[in-house]
C-alpha cells in the first residue's frame, strides 16, 4: 500500500524529523548559499547570473505594482522569498525518491499561517485597530459571521490548494508507476516532469500572487 | 447477522464504504471542469480580440484557474483522507 505521507526519519529531543522537513532545510540551505555568493559582489554592470537574479526580480516587483500600484518594492522581498522556497521545494520533487516539502500539510500550513498573520497586520497598519474590527462588520453587522468565516477560510483554501495539487499529482504518478512496467519509462519521466516542474511552478507562481492578492484586498 | 459476523466483518465493511465515499467525492471534479473551461475560452476571446495585453490576460487566466479549482482540491483532500487516513 502507497504512503503518501512523510516518513520520520529519526527522533530529535523527542521531536520526529520528517523526510520532507530535511529536504525543506536543504532547500532553505540552497537559497541561502545562493543569494550570498550572487549578492557578495554586486556590479554596476551585471554579469550573467546577476542579469537573471535582476530580471527576476524587476520582472516580480512589476507584477506586484500591477496589483498594489507603488508597493512593488516593499512587498517583494517575502513574496519573492516565499515564490523562491517554494517554487524550489516543487522543483525538488523531481529528484527521484525525493518527498518534495510542500506534500506535507505542515508547510503549506505554516506558510498560509505565516501569509494570514501578515495580511492581518498590514490590515491593522493601514486602518488602525477600529478600522479593522469595523471592516470585520461591513456592510452590516448581519454579516459578522460570513465574514468570519471568510476570513479563516482564506488560509485554509490557500494551504489546501498548494498541499493538494502537489500531493495529487505525486500520487497519481506513483499509480501509474505501479501500472506500468518499468521499461516504459520516458513516459514516467514525462508525467513527473508535468507535475513536478510544470505544475510546481505554476502552483508556486499562484501561492505567490494570491499572497499579493489577499493583501491588496486587506488594503482598499 | 450474528454479533461475531458484524464483528468480522464491520472494519471490511467501513473500509470499502470509504473507498465508495472517496470515489463520490470525486464527483466534484466536474465543477472545476467546467469552471477552469469558461476561463481559458474567455480568455481565448480577450487575447483574439487584444493580442497586446496577452501577458495581463495570461497571469489572470492562471490566477482564476486556481480560484474555480479550489472545490475540486477540497474534494480531492478529502478523498485521499478517506483512503489514506480511515
Amino acid at each position: 500500500m502507497l504512503n503518501p505521507g512523510p516518513k520520520v526519519v529519526f527522533e530529535l529531543l523527542g521531536l520526529p524529523i520528517t523526510d520532507t522537513l530535511i529536504t525543506s532545510w536543504f532547500v532553505s540551505l540552497v537559497i541561502l548559499i545562493a543569494g550570498i555568493l550572487i549578492g557578495r559582489n554586486l556590479k554596476l554592470v551585471p554579469g550573467r547570473t546577476q542579469m537573471v537574479m535582476e530580471l527576476f526580480f524587476t520582472g516580480f516587483e512589476g507584477l506586484i505594482d500591477g496589483i498594489m500600484p507603488g508597493e512593488g518594492r516593499k512587498y517583494m522581498p517575502m513574496v519573492g522569498t516565499i515564490l523562491l522556497f517554494i517554487g524550489l521545494s516543487n522543483l525538488s520533487g523531481f529528484i527521484p525518491f525525493v518527498n518534495s516539502p510542500t506534500s506535507d500539510i505542515n508547510t503549506t500550513v505554516a506558510y498560509a499561517g505565516l501569509v494570514f498573520l501578515v495580511t492581518h497586520a498590514v490590515a491593522i497598519r493601514e486602518k488602525g485597530i477600529g478600522g479593522y474590527l469595523k471592516s470585520f462588520a461591513e456592510p452590516s453587522i448581519i454579516m459578522l459571521p460570513m465574514n468570519i468565516i471568510g476570513e479563516i477560510s482564506k488560509p485554509v483554501s490557500h494551504a489546501f490548494r498548494l498541499f493538494g495539487n502537489m500531493v495529487g499529482g505525486g500520487i497519481l504518478i506513483a499509480i501509474v508507476v505501479m501500472l506500468i512496467p518499468g521499461w516504459i519509462f520516458p513516459f514516467h519521466i514525462a508525467l513527473n516532469a508535468w507535475f513536478n516542474l510544470a505544475q510546481g511552478l505554476i502552483q508556486a507562481f499562484i501561492f505567490a500572487m494570491l499572497t499579493v492578492v489577499y493583501i491588496s484586498v486587506q488594503k482598499s | 447477522m450474528t454479533l461475531e459476523l458484524i464483528q468480522a466483518w464491520g472494519p471490511i465493511i467501513i473500509k470499502a464504504a470509504a473507498y465508495l465515499g472517496a470515489g463520490i467525492a470525486m464527483v466534484a471534479g466536474i465543477g472545476p471542469g467546467i469552471g477552469e473551461g469558461f476561463v481559458g475560452g474567455k480568455a481565448v476571446e480577450a487575447i483574439a480580440r487584444q493580442p497586446e495585453a496577452k501577458g495581463d490576460i495570461y497571469s489572470t487566466l492562471i490566477l482564476g484557474d486556481a480560484i474555480a479549482e479550489s472545490t475540486g482540491i477540497y474534494a480531492l483532500v478529502i478523498a485521499i483522507i478517506l483512503i489514506f487516513v480511515v
